[in-house]
């Protein structure tokens, strides 16, 4: 099947089956792999990314079913709202380990940011309550998250 | 001398950002060799059975499959076997497999997809043998390997029975000190199999090379694998190459071979790269931890000292050796744990099932023991009238003493880790209402007798490259060790860089486990950097006339007492002209060796930690809340406190995890909840509301600047500690892990029951 897809702003021309899962387009197909994987079925959160700005788990999503979205992964966070703010962030504190559920746990972040700047922690657990972390225990991702909300700061 | 380079607070720059940008490369993000075909794994999914026959025509007929590898391609001795302990483990099963998920054949394919889509179309016959899951089933069994050559394990006789081995230590007389006990506590204590669930699955890449192989592999210990790997080819060392990227996690789970023997074999049997990247699903088949069933005895004087322990823990260790032999012969002998104990039997057991492999994790045994020894010290409090605390405190070693058989003697301040615990938990203020408290120990030892090479070199520009074997997974071993270069050869840590866990670029390192890294390659980092600066002072005494001792380095250059200075780039351009030159060092550390020794050498440190937890129970669902979490560490000195704190605090919440909801269920049809809905990790919604952790610092370690190891400790003490708050809050005393809500339910309602039937 052939169709076209925006990834990060930038418009990809895909030819891959009509079975395939938005996760099996970027990474075997576009090459971004940045976006990772575990369960394949809307478990673990690796594969979060962006759909017109909202967080989902790419391997639930028919590729096919994304053409007219803006995309977003974590390839594009830099450029996103609160993007370098919560990479930063997650610097600032530590809040990458192993690094691998992280690009997902920032999807789940610009998601969370972009509809409620100013989360309580609460709200920040429940936004990544769909993302597993093995690593942090978690604690060191909710306080960046507190920090590049809008009344954080590093403290 | 800066301890450290600048940037540790910050922990920022370099692998941190890649990280943070999702630029990092995890292996199965790495662009496939040309020619490669991805390989799937054919597993049964029954527990045991006798291999009738394999069709494979169907997956064949599938487009974009090239070949069904089965046990028929590997000649008339059948698919080699492998093992970093012990080779028993077929590369493929053959004739008979042994566990759920034993892999049968592997298909090659074009891609992932295909070669998976046809692994579900191979048809394998196969008739079943009996299964056994818990140790009296498996005792009483058939020998699942029988005609095997015996494991070189006491106790063993796979001819006759699923003993793999048997270890025994044993001090003091037992029997006199049972006949002076006033309290003597019989119990049960059973620990279930759990998953690591890494959250990045295996992932292995293995390409044929001259009459070797090339490998990168999701694994923690590139050395081992490249002796592994040897020994099934049958080539030197030299012709194998293993190289580890950075792992998705791993706690054990990745550190022996899983994959590469199998995945080895087969390039060279195709002449082309084989890739072979498990789903999550699969993980759960090829990463376990043991499981085990304790019966502990123990006696306290009216006191509460402790006068024996009679302890005979059964480890479930599943169809095949891995190194579970020695994590159930080491745990064993410090079975005891943080405590004096002068008259000790302690029978630690390896029992094959049918279940997969089990491997290293976490704790290496520690914890399962620990549950037990801790419960004991619990019910004993109760018993006698003594608070948990002033029980445990009338027992606990402090530094010097003597430990089990002689081993190394106790290196910190353990009373001190139990005072911090109970007084930064709170105990003197008053438990809230329906509030219930438990603190804890555990105390693992980090594996004796190994090596680990550094090399380090400082670049004409000023720059340093350094290479370890150490293999990052998560615990910041390469942020770590930049930093600790940075420091001691007076170089901005963004100019640092570091190689790391590769058989060709980095020197030997014998395995990156037991918190042993911070220690042995940092103290051959320590002597490396050492070399280094020796030649550079040298170097600027002979250009300069000035003595070597009046020189020193600072801020990448060799200063001299009076105020002189040479930059690195100056001095290397000097020595060996512009644009040339490299001064190299090299460090090695090795810890001590004793064959007399039960575990072959003593421990070269321990971790000694104390978990503080106060909760609240729902009645009417037994679900627990963790209000409050508080860990201690006896660390030596912390070189990374965000770090060390992200890994006590994630060692707690993976501990956590374990329990009061984790555990593998096997039946009859094989595993029950193979799958990330049904095993049932912590997510951010399961954390406690609060948890502290605390290092004490006294600098007592082997380590650089006096630290030991850590990273561990976080996974010993958490589960006895609930197990003691939730039998303060209902008077239900849980001795099976996982404490589920359901068990806290059910032990409530049997509390009504057998009230009401009163």
């Amino acid at each position: 099947m052939n169709y076209d897809l925006s990834v990060n702003r930038h418009r990809y021309q895909v030819d891959a089956p009509a079975s395939y899962s938005l996760l099996d387009v970027l990474r075997e197909v576009l090459a971004l792999v940045g976006t990772k994987y575990n369960c394949e079925q809307g478990e673990c959160g690796a594969c979060t990314v962006l759909l017109n700005g909202r967080a989902v788990n790419s391997c639930l999503v028919l590729a096919a079913t994304a053409v007219g979205k803006e995309i977003t992964t974590i390839e594009g966070a830099a450029e996103s709202p609160f993007g370098p703010e919560l990479m930063e962030a997650f610097t600032d504190r530590d809040a990458a380990q192993c690094g691998y559920c992280t690009p997902g746990m920032v999807m789940s972040g610009l998601s969370l940011l972009r509809d409620n700047p100013t989360p309580s922690r609460d709200e920040i657990r429940r936004a990544i309550g769909g993302n597993y972390c093995r690593c942090t225990g978690y604690f060191s991702i909710i306080t960046a998250f507190e920090q590049a909300s809008v009344k954080g700061g590093l403290k | 001398m800066t301890m450290l380079g600048t940037g540790t607070a910050r922990s920022g720059g370099g692998p941190q950002t890649a990280r943070v940008r999702g630029r990092q490369l995890f292996a199965d993000d790495l662009e496939e060799p040309a020619g490669t075909l991805h390989g799937a794994l054919v597993r049964i999914d029954r527990p045991h059975t006798r291999l009738r026959g394999i069709d494979t025509s169907a997956a064949l007929r599938l487009a974009g499959v090239e070949r069904v590898i089965t046990a028929a391609d590997f000649g008339p001795d059948g698919p080699p076997r492998f093992g970093a302990v012990v080779r028993d483990q077929p590369v493929l099963a053959d004739e008979v497999t042994r566990y759920p998920g034993e892999p049968v054949a592997l298909v090659l394919a074009d891609t992932r997809r295909h070669a998976i889509a046809a692994a579900r179309l191979v048809e394998v016959a196969a008739e079943d043998l009996p299964a056994c899951y818990d140790a009296q089933s498996a005792l009483s069994a058939d020998p699942i390997h029988a005609g095997v050559p015996a494991y070189p394990f006491p106790g063993s006789d796979p001819g006759r029975s699923n003993v793999l081995g048997e270890w025994r230590f044993d001090w003091g007389d037992v029997e006199d000190a049972a006949s002076a006990a006033s309290l003597i506590l019989r119990n049960r204590y059973t620990v279930p199999l759990a998953h690591h669930f890494a959250i990045e699955t295996y992932c292995t890449i293995a390409e044929p090379m001259g009459p070797g192989v090339r490998i990168t592999d999701t694994v923690q210990h590139p050395f081992v694998e490249q002796r592994v790997v040897a020994e099934v080819l049958g080539v030197p060392l030299s012709q194998v190459h293993i190289r580890a990227l950075g792992l998705g996690g791993s706690f054990g789970g990745k550190g022996y071979p899983k994959l590469a023997p199998l995945a080895a074999l087969v390039c060279r049997l195709i002449a082309r790269p084989v890739k072979i990247a498990l789903t999550g699903e699969e993980s759960f088949h090829t990463g376990q931890r043991e499981g085990c069933e304790v019966d502990i005895e123990t006696g306290f004087t009216t006191d509460g000292t402790i006068l024996f322990q009679r302890i005979d823990a059964s480890f479930l260790v599943g169809a095949y050796a891995d190194v579970s032999s020695r994590v159930v012969a080491k745990s064993g002998l410090h079975a005891c744990g943080p405590y004096r104990t002068p008259a000790a039997q302690i029978t630690s057991r390896a029992v094959l099932t049918t279940t997969p492999p089990t491997t290293a994790f976490r704790g290496f045994g520690a914890t399962h023991l620990a549950f037990a020894v801790e419960g004991q010290m619990d019910e004993a409090a109760h018993a006698l009238g003594i608070s948990p605390v002033a029980l445990r405190l009338k027992n606990i070693k402090t530094a010097g003493e003597q430990t089990a058989l002689g081993d190394t003697p106790v290196d910190g301040d353990w009373p001190e880790v139990l005072r911090r615990t109970d007084s930064k938990l709170g105990a003197a203020a008053p438990l809230p209402d329906g509030h219930g408290r438990g603190v804890a120990m555990g105390m693992k030892s980090c594996a004796p007798a190994t090596t680990s090479l550094a090399n380090v070199k400082l670049n004409h520009d000023g720059s340093v490259s350094a290479a370890v074997g150490t293999t990052e997974m998560g615990q910041g071993a390469v942020i770590t060790f930049g930093s600790l270069v940075s420091g001691l050869l007076a170089v901005p840590v963004e100019n640092v860089d570091v190689t790391m866990s590769d058989t060709v670029a980095t020197p030997f390192d014998a395995i990156t486990a037991s918190s042993r890294s911070l220690v042995h390659m940092g103290n051959a980092l320590m002597q490396a950097c050492e070399s280094v600066r020796q030649q550079l002072q040298e170097l600027a005494a002979e250009l300069t006339g000035i003595a070597a001792d009046r020189l020193r380095v600072q801020d990448g250059h060799v200063i001299d007492l009076d105020g002189g200075s040479l930059s690195y780039a100056d001095l290397l351009a000097r020595t060996f002209g512009p644009g040339q030159g490299q001064l190299v060092g090299h460090g090695r550390f090795t810890s001590p060796m004793d064959d007399q020794h039960p575990l072959g050498g003593p421990a070269p440190f321990y971790e000694a930690v104390g978990t503080g937890v106060e909760l609240s129970v729902d009645s009417e669902t037994g679900q627990i809340t963790l209000h409050r979490v508080v860990h201690v560490t006896d660390a030596g000195k912390v070189l990374n406190l965000p770090r060390a704190t992200g890994l006590d605090d994630g060692g707690v919440v993976m501990a956590l995890g374990l329990a009061t909801s984790e555990q593998l269920v096997y039946g009859r049809n094989g595993l029950r909840n193979g799958s990330t809905l049904d095993y049932r990790i912590p997510s951010a919604a399961d954390i406690p509301e609060d948890l502290t952790d605390i290092f004490l610092e006294n600098e007592d370690g082997p380590g650089p600047f006096g630290s030991k190891g850590l990273g561990e400790g976080g996974i010993l003490a958490i589960a006895p500690a609930i197990s003691e708050a939730v039998f303060q809050c209902t008077g239900v005393r849980i001795r099976d892990l996982p404490i589920t809500a359901e068990a806290v339910w059910m032990g409530l309602h049997k509390q009504i029951r057998d009230v009401n039937a009163s």
